[in-house]
């Protein structure tokens, strides 16, 4: 944790006093990759956005009793993975948004096309995912997490989460085809 | 022929550079030599580009806006309970919220024998509960004043003294 001035942790601990500003700092700084693992997960603009607002809520409920012995973001993370399985396992069935599409005979359209039916093909797949594994999924390639970062949002342990991926990517590859995969950009 | 490498179900871990260096270094090994398993880190490793496809969209404009203006709300309302509006204010059962389970037992019994200590000890230096309570009282503590409830200099002995004065008052015959 960084005690630095300015610091997630420390602002955390002046929420924690009601300093209400020192909030709208930390929603500021940490909206856009909660926003980002909210929709990436659950594929739905109302729920993503349902999530991290319940997130940030949670976050000042709690502000009292932060100690700040882990990072911010590791507590964050926590706090934004357990509501998102929580919101999987009410909602079994994902909706899933499809990209509009618009006809455009630009050069590259062609290859925009591809990527677009990847990025859905990607969406179907990963919604096809036992939600722990979705969200391991989500932490490794997305926001770029180690095992032990995976591990400590998902409370277990990193041989697990090493289970959970190799899982996943089993099921990815099967769901997914080798069309999909190869047509991917490299 | 399926290649039976013990480390086969590790690939993705190997990929990821989450094994020590002795798996990592057996794991090189074998894939120099197995076309199999080179050909099934290469699958793993083409799975990331395609994940990459899928973007988030924009974040929603508005979203902090709507996040401060709830949780003023809430906290306007009390409903997080622990969250207070300015530094300087303090719930009334925060107090007791932050302490341990039995530390709450145990203020909670603090609370109670205080009750109960002082419903007792009301009665004693209550002159109209008890009138001819007091003498015994007294006298029992001869030369051990302070540790009588009411102790001398103390407020419960004024209060005595005081109405003991007035009643003597009303008591004088019209």
């Amino acid at each position: 944790m960084s005690d630095a001035p300015g610091s997630d942790e420390l602002l955390m601990l002046a929420v924690g006093k009601g300093d209400l500003r020192a909030f709208e700092e930390i929603i500021r700084r940490h909206q856009a990759w909660a926003w980002k693992i909210a929709y990436r997960f659950l594929g739905n603009r109302e729920d993503a956005e349902d999530v991290v607002q319940d997130a940030f809520l949670r976050l000042l409920a709690a502000s009292s009793r932060y100690r700040p012995i882990a990072s911010f973001k590791t507590y964050f993370y926590r706090i934004i993975t357990h509501l998102c399985l929580d919101r999987a396992k009410k909602k079994q069935s994902v909706s899933v948004e499809t990209i509009p599409d618009s006809p455009d005979l630009r050069p590259g359209v062609v290859e925009e096309m591809m990527r677009r039916e990847t990025a859905v093909a990607v969406r179907a797949a990963l919604d096809a995912l036992p939600p722990t594994q979705r969200m391991a999924v989500v932490l490794k390639y997305y926001e770029g997490l180690d095992y032990d970062g995976i591990a400590s949002a998902l409370q277990t342990t990193p041989k697990a989460v090493e289970r959970l991926l190799a899982r996943a990517r089993e099921r990815l590859r099967a769901i997914l085809g080798a069309a999909a995969i190869n047509s991917s950009p490299l | 022929m399926p290649c039976r490498f013990k480390y086969r179900h590790r690939l993705g871990a190997y990929l990821d550079g989450e094994l020590n260096p002795q798996e990592s270094e057996a794991i090189a090994k074998h894939l120099a030599d197995c076309a199999t398993c080179s050909a099934a880190l290469e699958e793993i490793r083409r799975l990331v580009p395609a994940l990459l496809t899928l973007d988030a969209p924009p974040l929603p404009s508005g979203l902090a806006v709507r996040i401060l203006a709830e949780a003023r709300r809430r906290t306007a309302l009390g409903t997080p309970e622990r969250i207070s509006v300015s530094p300087g204010f303090w719930p009334p059962h925060r107090w007791l919220q932050d302490l341990s389970v039995p530390m709450r037992v145990a203020a909670c019994a603090v609370v109670l024998l205080a009750f109960v200590l002082g419903l007792t000890m009301g009665r004693e230096v209550s002159l109209f509960g008890s009138p001819r309570g007091i003498a015994p009282i007294e006298e029992s503590l001869d030369g051990f004043e302070w540790f009588s409830p009411t102790p001398p200099l103390s407020l419960g002995s004024a209060y005595l003294t005081m109405a003991s004065a007035s009643r003597d008052i009303e008591e004088v015959p019209q």
